[in-house]
């Protein structure tokens, strides 16, 4: 299977609590906004640390966009 | 204007909050207590802003030790400062972020679909026993045990120990959620803990030769190559893990279900279309959860909704009537089975939120789906009474069920 390329990591504000785990774990990539939600702020997208905070966050609220295969 | 009352364990207040909440929400959103001495917070922004505030302090330990207790108090007590100091619950950053961090791998989404089949099975044997039977206490019979089960064979305790548990947790827990009618809790709640941290040191040194597939050998491998971390730490995080992963969520499935029997059409709407339960899960969590508040301590001075807060101030925050709040909810005082969103505060927010969220939330799922399709005839048989407790939500057992 090819591997397919992240385009993109977000977090979904509807579901995120604030926990800060990806804050903590990855402040180069996550900044806690002053609303309590935590947002992505890597400018390129760094796939590992995306996906293990994405696997960290307590709901689940980090979304990764993967490039569609062809 | 009327004097608010400040007994919290008013019997009026504890068998219904509701119009208590929105009396203060209204008139009074940071109301100084004096019986209680502190500040009472109950609007959804308010509870919600402290929840997020660094400077709302979670070590509410140490003030209470320091504050409260005689000298000849504190060293009798110094074990159980020394335990309760240590819980990730009760700690502020940066102790609790490296701690916070280590438990959120162990309890991450995809960690905890790995225990599905543990708590399925468990969830089929209790309802097996109750086939057959006219009528059970859904207290005895399943809340109570249940959640004590999954979270022993989580840190990978004998299901024959359990029963230990339940003593254990139930002192510390009239500890901490502030019960009534117990002169002698710390004494109690002292002892419990010297016990139960003897018997998990048991299971410890079982497992430093024969690591197991379980959370306390997982959590021993990480202590061994963390120098920050000593084996008292896992020892108290397991007792943490099992006081926390037990009354709340045997509170949530008691509260969720009675609540769900005292409105027969949201109940009916959930037999004929079972997939709307994670939406009623999260209506149960808002509208009765296990627990009505939680507390804090003010880091500095601060104002809160005009009120001057010094820093040292307690602040009970009341997730309770945040939760029906109707600045943030639509018909806040209706139980919704299908309510979407629901950004409901019971599992906390922040840097403090529910660790075993996830978990509770599958056991709930599990549970609830297979009660609704055996039992579809229950009902409830015996009248719901609240416990007088300042920040927990509870049913005083037996909560009967007629089955057939």
């Amino acid at each position: 299977m090819p591997q397919r390329k992240l385009l993109r990591a977000y977090v979904d504000t509807s579901l995120c609590v604030g926990s800060a785990m990806c804050v903590s774990s990855y402040p180069d990539s996550f900044r806690m906004g002053s609303d309590g939600h935590a947002f992505y702020v890597a400018e390129t997208v760094d796939e590992s640390s995306a996906l293990d905070a994405a696997e960290l966050c307590p709901v689940s609220a980090i979304q990764l966009i993967y490039e569609e295969e062809d | 204007m009327l004097t608010v009352n400040d007994d919290l364990l008013d019997p009026e207040i504890i068998q219904n909050p509701s119009p208590y909440y929105k009396m203060l929400r209204e008139q009074h959103p940071c109301y100084w207590n004096e019986r209680w001495r502190g500040w009472v917070l109950t609007r959804y922004e308010d509870v919600y802003g402290a929840l997020h505030n660094p400077k709302m302090l979670a070590d509410r330990i140490t003030p209470f030790f320091k504050t409260r207790l005689s000298d000849e108090e504190r060293e009798r007590f110094a074990l159980t400062y020394q335990v309760l100091h240590s819980f990730v619950v009760f700690l502020d950053p940066p102790e609790h972020t490296h701690l916070r961090r280590i438990f959120s791998r162990a309890f991450m989404p995809r960690a905890v679909a790995t225990m599905r089949g543990v708590v399925e099975g468990y969830v089929r044997d209790f309802f097996d026993q109750w086939e057959g039977r006219s009528s059970v206490d859904l207290n005895r019979d399943f809340a109570y045990p249940f959640p004590a089960n999954v979270i022993a064979s989580i840190i990978g305790a004998p299901r024959e120990d359990v029963h230990r548990f339940h003593g254990w947790a139930d002192a510390l827990t009239t500890l901490l959620l502030a019960g009534v009618g117990e002169e002698q809790r710390m004494d109690r709640a002292q002892n419990a803990l010297i016990e139960f941290k003897a018997y998990l040191r048991g299971l410890y040194d079982e497992r430093v030769k024969n690591p197991r597939d379980d959370m306390m050998s997982w959590l021993m491998e990480v202590q061994r190559n963390d120098p920050t971390l000593t084996p008292d730490d896992v020892l108290h995080s397991c007792i943490l893990l099992v006081n926390a992963g037990h009354e709340t969520t045997q509170d949530l499935i008691c509260n969720t279900l009675t609540t769900l029997l005292q409105t027969p059409d949201q109940l009916e709407l959930l037999r004929q279309k079972p997939q709307h339960m994670k939406t009623a899960i999260e209506e149960g969590l808002r509208f009765n959860g296990p627990l009505k508040g939680t507390m804090r301590v003010a880091g500095e001075d601060m104002a809160i909704a005009d009120k001057q807060v010094r820093g040292g101030d307690r602040i009970l925050l009341l997730m309770g009537a945040a939760n029906r709040d109707p600045a943030k909810f639509e018909d806040p005082e209706r139980f919704d089975a299908t309510r979407y969103p629901n950004l409901h505060l019971s599992f906390s927010h922040g840097i403090h939120f529910c660790l075993g969220a996830p978990l509770a939330r599958m056991e709930m799922e599990i549970a609830f789906n297979e009660l609704l399709r055996r039992f579809p005839r229950m009902e409830l048989t015996s009248p719901i009474q609240w416990d007088p407790r300042i920040l927990g939500r509870s049913i005083v057992p037996p909560i009967n069920l007629r089955l057939d």
